[in-house]
């Protein structure tokens, strides 16, 4: 072998080693959208409960993987408890609209963003709300009475869901 | 023909064509081939008792026998003079919690509760100099039964079928008028109709559009040809919030919410603003 093609050998194992060496075959898990995760397991039932007319005696729902069917008051608004540990960004995920109709920090009434469909299966999760648990203590879920004897209800943590690229308005037209 | 005039003649071919002007004579970057609306009233599975009756937050049944809007006018417009803003939807304005959805078309959360679109958030973020102004604009002029919700023609676009380069960054529809009528029982156990059933009648004037964030390119790469589609769905929020017992105090009188200035008004223009509304190109 001569000096000049050891090198051209030594070049091609050193490029196609570089990228295990510098770890960069090892790429990070992606963090799954908590949307998508909501429709793949819209069809888990989970926990039965039923809401609460008083806060106070109001069923604890957890931040996490926890699914939930929920059975609220036909006739008057109930609560469900959330107990916030640290500032929480969420995401809460039901199967009908219109069930969630406030939140509360504590005794205090907070703004309850709109809702919109889950983009990813919004037949199935036709409502979700983007929450913001920005204090640790115990916050309340309103539900107002429903038609409906019960529903599917889901919430999570909302890491994955904020959207990356950058977002620019778009430039003026080239002269026609 | 001489050697220059030839080169001189390939040169225009060549520079027309990079513009996009020469190949597809008389027709735009997009062309409205037809163009339908519908506005439906949809109370939803949580809000429906069914026999045309809808439950509110406070637990009213309003049984609606007839609902009306009067739609004046529906729009695709693009955002002007915003100056190329950027934002990172990562990290929202202040002001703005969480954004999310696809680059473009998604949708960021106000402190205030509202969900506005990206490019009204980049409209704002630019203030004064930036503003929505509309592409083609249809004058329905036409009252609409949402209780049948059926879809309509809309009339000869204006200015032209033939779009100009650009990009559609909302849709606004333009309501002038509300009415609804039916009747109220039940409520809250406390405060409440109780057994009584109350004639209920709502002529209120719209002066909220509807709109919904678009972010469709008008472009030779994406399709020219255009069959919009517009629906509008309003659904069983429609009177929440409303103490419906507060305003039947005389039991000889229906319900009436007929004051523009109202609380009751402010109500419902909020819920009919946040219509559902589905576009397809």
């Amino acid at each position: 072998m001569t000096r000049r093609r050891a090198w051209r050998v030594v070049a091609i194992v050193a490029a196609v080693a570089a990228p295990s060496l510098m770890g960069c075959g090892e790429d990070e898990p992606a963090v799954e959208d908590p949307s998508e995760h909501a429709c793949e397991h819209r069809s888990i039932a989970g926990a039965a409960l039923a809401s609460s007319a008083e806060r106070a005696t109001a069923p604890t729902i957890t931040v996490g993987e926890e699914t939930y069917t929920v059975t609220p008051s036909a006739t008057e608004r109930t609560y469900l408890r959330v107990v916030v540990t640290r500032d929480t960004p969420a995401l809460l995920f039901t199967s009908v609209a219109n069930v969630v109709t406030g939140l509360y920090e504590g005794d205090a009434q907070v703004t309850l963003p709109a809702g919109a469909p889950n983009e990813l299966c919004a037949a199935e999760i036709p409502e979700h709300f983007d929450l913001d648990f920005h204090e640790a203590g115990d916050w309340f879920i309103e539900l107002g009475p429903s038609a409906v004897p019960s529903f599917w209800l889901l919430l999570t943590e909302a890491t994955g869901h904020a959207h990356e690229a950058l977002v620019q308005s778009p430039s003026p037209p080239a002269a026609r | 023909m001489s050697a220059g005039r030839r080169l001189r003649s390939a040169s225009i071919v060549v520079a027309m064509s990079a513009t996009g002007c020469a190949l597809d004579a008389g027709h735009g970057f997009g062309t409205i081939e037809d163009a339908t609306f519908s506005a439906v009233f949809v109370a939803g599975a949580a809000r429906d008792l069914g026999d045309s009756t809808v439950l509110t937050d406070l637990a009213y049944h309003v049984r609606i026998e007839h609902a009306e809007l009067e739609v004046q006018s529906v729009a695709l417009e693009e955002l002007r003079g915003a100056g190329g803003a950027v934002f990172d939807p990562a990290h929202p304005p202040p002001g703005y919690t969480l954004c999310h959805g696809a680059a473009g078309s998604g949708d960021c959360h106000h402190e205030d509760g509202r969900v506005v679109s990206y490019a009204e958030v980049m409209a704002e973020l630019a203030g004064g100099s930036a503003s929505f102004a509309p592409v083609v604009s249809f004058a329905l002029d036409a009252r609409l039964d949402l209780l049948d919700g059926s879809i309509v023609e809309l009339p000869e676009p204006s200015p032209s079928r033939e779009l100009p380069r650009a990009t559609l960054s909302r849709l606004t529809v333009r309501a002038t008028a509300l009415s609804v009528r039916g009747e109220v029982s039940a409520g809250p156990e406390v405060g409440g109709l109780g057994p009584r059933v109350v004639p209920l009648r709502i002529d209120l004037p719209v002066e909220r559009p509807i709109t919904m964030g678009l972010a469709r390119p008008l472009d030779r790469d994406h399709e020219r040809a255009i069959q919009l589609s517009v629906a509008v769905t309003v659904d069983g929020a429609l009177l929440d919030g409303i103490e419906l017992a507060s305003l039947a105090e005389d039991p000889s009188a229906p319900i009436v919410i007929d004051d523009p200035d109202g609380a009751e008004a402010e109500r419902i223009a909020d819920a009919l603003a946040a219509s559902d509304v589905e576009v397809a190109f």
